[in-house]
């Protein structure tokens, strides 16, 4: 039976693959296109002898552009060439190519034809390029520093990116993927920095996807990741400019997928979810202060609950004398294992916390204050759960939030409960267990083939900027991990600054 | 297959066992013994006593105490587990008393049992009673106070802070175990209805030997042990009083060994602040008085060290552990022997006081 629906499979895709390799033989390109209403094919003069025959996608052309900048220098000439010549357009070529003239219609171009059954034509790029202005990074946004992030369009976030870095040394190599989307992609690097390994790898990867659409980078990102079951990320996406720039001249390497605003960079290490870009634009050391914060919030929010009911479950000893009263008596009457009570608890404020991310801001602050007294007070007097149990949840909850990247929240949220289960398991040794295991699986991960975890193998330069930021003088070197080409990063005076000199003589 | 096999195999041995590999000990579903204390009654029997809180809703805490008669400490425990709503469990022990009758028969037995009991820890305090310990422990006034806290948090102020020399299950053993060292515990008494350290219980082996008042444990502190903190005050006549306050005090320890005698040279070395002086009549306390006030202190020191130390030799009991000193130094120890040289052996103690702090002074 297995052999049977496998073999009609086949057959199936060899249907698709076929028909759009038979169709344009047989029909014209104009029949063809015009099966869709949105496809113009219009007559530009009133004598049917005469030309021109002018066709374009109604709903991918700027149409402004099309009636001040193309039509009116039609009447002009009677040949392709001098409207070719003419017309105050740069993008233009002259083909009958009809594969090419199918390809460029349905990326905006107008095709021009002497005359209907001409197969030389004149395509012209009327294509319409807009798209929301470029605006604030959502989702990772500062107090400080620039406030540009990336939007849908793909020419827009590689302007944003060659304006900062006006270096010829940054290569974008361009190219489209997915059968049907035909998604634009570009690879951007520091020919001189990256490692020349790391962009094969990314290219061949990228060249090797196979899928009809891709709607998001994050479609690719899952796709050339080194392992996909993970649920931690390894390529990461950003929507800042200055976080892609910082990459670029380190030796990562950027990837933009037109029509997503995120920005996918990669090497990355673990160490990367704590580092915000806010960490350059304070002093160092409330740099480094912030980055303990966000580390120490991510370690809270995997090990409080566990902790929690191990402690309870099985180590009633390591409770201080003190701390006994408030933390027993507050569990008195709850008739549930600290198991069930940590999982109602954390669970409902799952609840919260899907249920309002995609609510209008409106109906979301009714749901706020739904959940709060619910969660806050109800749950407590009702004797589900203990109130000292409420104040680490919370706690957990808004430390798992305390990572810059919104993609290793999302991890956090789903890696605490594996280690629950395991405190409820073993106690404490469970969850020593379940941390091993996951620290063996983040030993193995690898992105781009380059260690994930960011502290083995050590390298010490590494630490210069990642788990801890030191001043700018002191990061003289590009990290290690991602095999820069150049180890020194690009300053005029390597040896010593020197003092600033503030009285020139 | 094979993993998927493994995977569901793994979850139904997890699920079918409810969820719990080893047994769980909720705390809500259990009495926690929090002190014990032992007597021993008239016929020879161990009077156990136990305290534990017991948590309600809404309400403070109220702490039970359960007493049961028994041949030996499980048994006493066994006969307390009879009247109880949840199993008494001993992972969160803080205070072991031991009646004055018990600790004169001698405490190993139980001290033993103690150590032998993983979840108990090393830090617990540890006390002998003038009088009977479940006598003390049920009284009336520190019922809603949970005595067992109480009481391990005074000891460990007193030893922090006052008087007292550190003392522990783990110091305790430690002195038990070592050759030419005697344990010492803290003395408590009830008076009236209330509870007060009384000295120190000083112990040969296993057995209560005879108690040093509150007045000599300062000294004798100082001759244990390297602390910090905590005053004293000297009488130097009828109506003339010093106060010293400790910064730092040491003693070092000198050994002489001649012709198979040995003898020690204790010297104590303190930085002390004046903390208050008392007279009537005896002028001002300028650079002067305060030299000649710790040439004072300084004999009034050495003078009750002579006497303490008189009086452990008398008892032929050993806290200060010059018999451990001796061992360390001289190759041919021989305890035996020691313990018939140790009454009559030679010890000198100097006192090196320093004023470091005298306030201001003129």
């Amino acid at each position: 039976m297995f052999k049977k629906w496998r073999e009609k499979k086949v057959e199936d895709t060899k249907n698709i693959e076929e028909q759009p390799n038979t169709s344009p033989e047989k029909t014209n390109w104009v029949e063809e296109l015009s099966r869709s209403n949105d496809f113009v094919n219009d007559h530009t003069s009133s004598e049917k002898t005469e030309p021109f025959w002018i066709s374009y996608f109604r709903t991918l052309v700027m149409s402004e552009t099309l009636h001040r900048d193309v039509v009116p220098y039609l009447s002009e000439s009677h040949s392709l060439d001098r409207v070719k010549n003419n017309i105050p357009i740069q993008q233009t070529i002259v083909t009958s190519d009809k594969k090419l003239i199918k390809e460029k219609l349905l990326q905006g171009f107008a095709a021009i034809r002497l005359t209907e059954q001409d197969t030389k034509c004149l395509l012209v790029n009327v294509a319409n390029n807009k798209f929301r202005d470029i605006s604030f990074p959502m989702m990772e946004s500062t107090a400080l520093g620039p406030q540009a992030g990336y939007v849908e369009e793909m020419d827009t976030n590689i302007n944003l990116i060659r304006k900062h870095l006006p270096s010829s040394d940054l290569h974008v190599k361009e190219m489209q993927i997915g059968k049907l989307s035909s998604t634009k992609v570009a690879v951007i690097y520091m020919d001189s920095i990256a490692d020349k390994d790391n962009v094969e790898t990314v290219l061949q990867r990228i060249n090797d996807v196979q899928y009809d659409h891709i709607s998001d980078s994050s479609y690719l990102a899952s796709m050339i990741e080194d392992n996909t079951n993970s649920l931690f990320p390894q390529i990461i996406p950003t929507e800042r400019t200055d976080r892609t720039i910082a990459a670029l001249t380190e030796g990562k390497i950027v990837i933009v997928v037109d029509g997503s605003p995120d920005v996918l960079i990669a090497p990355i290490t673990l160490a990367e979810s704590v580092v915000a870009m806010e960490d350059y634009y304070v002093p160092w050391l409330i740099a480094n202060y912030l980055r303990l914060i966000r580390l120490f919030g991510l370690c809270v929010s995997l090990i409080i609950s566990p902790l929690y009911i191990a402690v309870l479950t099985y180590h009633y000893e390591l409770i201080p004398a003190k701390l006994l009263d408030s933390l027993v008596a507050s569990r008195a009457a709850v008739p549930f294992p600290p198991i069930i009570e940590v999982l109602i608890l954390e669970i409902s404020v799952e609840f919260i916390k899907e249920s309002s991310l995609r609510l209008p801001t409106k109906i979301g602050t009714t749901l706020g204050i739904v959940g709060g007294i619910v969660i806050g007070q109800a749950i407590v007097e009702a004797k589900l759960t203990s109130s000292i149990l409420i104040i680490l949840v919370g706690l957990s909850t808004l430390a798992s939030y305390t990572s810059a990247i919104y993609k290793f929240n999302n991890s956090v949220r789903l890696v605490k409960y594996p280690i629950i289960v395991m405190a409820q398991l073993l106690g404490l040794i469970g969850i020593v267990i379940g941390l091993n295991f996951l620290l063996a699986h983040l030993l193995r991960l690898t992105s781009l083939g380059r260690p994930y975890i960011g502290f083995y193998p050590f390298r010490k330069n590494m630490f210069k900027d990642l788990w801890v930021r030191l001043p700018f003088w002191m990061q003289k070197e590009n990290p290690d991990n991602l095999r820069p080409q150049v180890k020194q990063k690009a300053v005029f005076d390597r040896r010593s600054p020197g003092p600033p000199s503030d009285f020139d003589e | 297959m094979k993993y998927y096999l493994l995977t569901i195999s793994i979850v139904i041995l997890f699920v079918l066992s409810g969820c719990q590999i080893v047994p769980t000990q909720n705390t809500n579903e259990i009495s926690i013994i929090q002190g014990v204390g032992f007597d021993l009654t008239s016929d020879e029997k161990l009077l156990g006593t136990i305290v534990y809180p017991e948590y309600r809703v809404d309400e403070t805490s109220k702490v039970e105490i359960l007493k049961a008669e028994g041949d030996t400490v499980q048994e006493t425990i066994d006969r307390s587990q009879n009247e109880v709503q949840y199993p008494l469990v001993s992972g969160q022990l803080r205070l072991v008393l031991f009646g004055q009758k018990l600790a004169e028969k001698g405490l190993y037995p139980i001290i033993d049992t103690i150590r032998r009991t993983p979840e108990i820890a090393n830090t617990i305090q540890l006390a002998v009673i003038e009088g009977e310990a479940s006598e003390l422990l049920s009284i009336k006034k520190y019922g809603k106070e949970n005595i067992a806290l109480y009481l391990s948090d005074m000891i460990r102020q007193n030893a922090r802070i006052g008087e007292l020399p550190t003392t522990d299950l783990a110091i305790f053993s430690y002195n038990y175990h070592n050759d030419g060292n005697d344990p010492y515990l803290p003395l408590l008494k009830k008076e009236k209805d209330k509870i007060k350290i009384n000295g120190i219980g000083l112990l040969k082996d296993d057995r209560l030997i005879t108690t040093l008042p509150v007045k000599d444990v300062f000294t004798l502190k100082m001759l244990i042990e390297r602390f910090k903190l905590g005053t004293h005050q000297y009488k130097l006549s009828e109506d003339e009083f010093v106060v010293i306050s400790n910064i730092k005090s040491t003693p070092h320890y000198e050994v002489k060994v001649n012709k198979g005698i040995p003898e020690f040279t204790i010297t104590i070395k303190m930085d002390a602040r004046l903390q208050e002086y008392r007279s009537i009549d005896r002028g001002p306390t300028d650079k002067k008085k305060v030299k000649q006030l710790q040439v004072q202190i300084k004999n009034k020191i050495e003078q009750d060290a002579a006497r303490i130390i008189m009086f452990l030799q008398e008892n032929g009991v050993d806290p200060i552990g010059l018999g451990s000193k001796y061992e360390a130094h001289y190759r041919d120890f021989d305890l035996r022997k020691w313990e018939e040289q140790y009454p009559n052996v030679e010890v000198k103690v100097n006192a090196d006081i320093e004023m470091v702090h005298t306030g201001v002074v003129e």
